[in-house]
């Protein structure tokens, strides 16, 4: 399952006693951001995982992580999986069973270098033939992604090696015997999901979210 | 060396050129995300006319590390 909100202008503020529902280290993490911006995203991020675990479990547990050896967080109890996802219009999480990704990108121009470092052949042949060719990259980058959080390496692979192709007008790569990536696009952005199964993406509304963060605040 | 990354980040984030120093942390003081990373070390490539692996992008945490890949591939 996949829950986002997002937001039309400035990062939503946060509620006020913010970091009682933080774990310390998130606060930590959170508090090392310079732009409030980035220090909200961080935050919001970490709330929506929680909302998406009541959603899913049924629990206000405080979420602990520990960190692999590449860096991804995981339930420190093994519970369950998670990934979650931020970008300047929209923050996003997903929990599974199994190790899932997930990735949003929001719409922004991008040099004909950084294309060609990202995607493959067929990919900028793709893009050659858009009629917007901004949101079509960003779907591939938040696949890439998406696939790389999935399988824990992030960005660490060849991106160019693994092609996307369009389905209803937005990237796919689903092979047998492994996690598919599907992609869909908002109007702000493009949120790609890298799951052994089909997920369901529930949009969150930002006084949902405050009415849960109330309830665990008393 | 620094002062000319300085000129490049600045052209990605709106800050003082002179408050980026070599501890400068990328995603914590710049706010930059993986994306911004690529089109950050691609604008490093042309500027100092090199090509950085995909893979060397990903462990870049601060200035200085980007100032050590530059000294690693300037060399080769």
């Amino acid at each position: 399952m996949v829950y986002y909100f997002t937001w039309e202008h400035d990062v939503p503020s946060l509620p006020p006693r913010w970091e009682q529902l933080l774990s310390p280290e998130r606060v930590h993490k959170a508090m090392q951001y310079k732009r409030e911006s980035d220090r909200r995203l961080c935050a919001w991020s970490f709330l929506l995982l929680r909302y998406a675990l009541f959603c899913e479990y049924k629990t206000l547990d405080m979420p602990h992580w520990i960190y692999d050896e590449n860096g991804k967080p995981h339930d420190s109890q093994k519970k369950y999986c998670f990934n979650i996802s931020h970008c300047d219009t929209a923050v996003a999480c997903a929990v599974d069973t199994r190790e899932i990704g997930v990735d949003v990108q929001d719409f922004r121009p991008v040099s004909e270098a950084v294309i060609r470092k990202v995607c493959s052949e067929s990919e900028i042949g793709l893009l050659q033939r858009s009629a917007q060719p901004e949101k079509l990259f960003a779907a591939f980058w938040s696949g890439k992604e998406a696939f790389g959080k999935q399988n824990g390496n992030g960005i660490n692979y060849d991106l160019q090696a693994h092609t996307f192709w369009l389905q209803d007008e937005v990237p796919l790569l689903a092979r047998a015997d492994a996690p598919a990536v599907k992609t869909q696009l908002t109007d702000r952005f493009a949120l790609s999901v890298c799951a052994f199964r089909d997920a369901d993406v529930i949009a969150v509304s930002l006084t949902e979210m405050q009415k849960f963060l109330m309830r665990l605040l008393c | 060396m620094l002062e000319k990354l300085r000129e490049i980040i600045c052209e990605f984030v709106q800050m003082d050129p002179q408050s980026i120093t070599e501890q400068t942390n990328i995603r914590t003081d710049l706010g930059l995300n993986s994306l911004e990373l690529v089109n950050l070390a691609v604008a490093i490539e042309d500027a100092f006319d090199l090509e950085i692996p995909d893979r060397a992008v990903v462990g870049i945490e601060t200035v200085a590390d980007v100032m050590e890949l530059l000294e690693t591939y300037q060399e080769d």
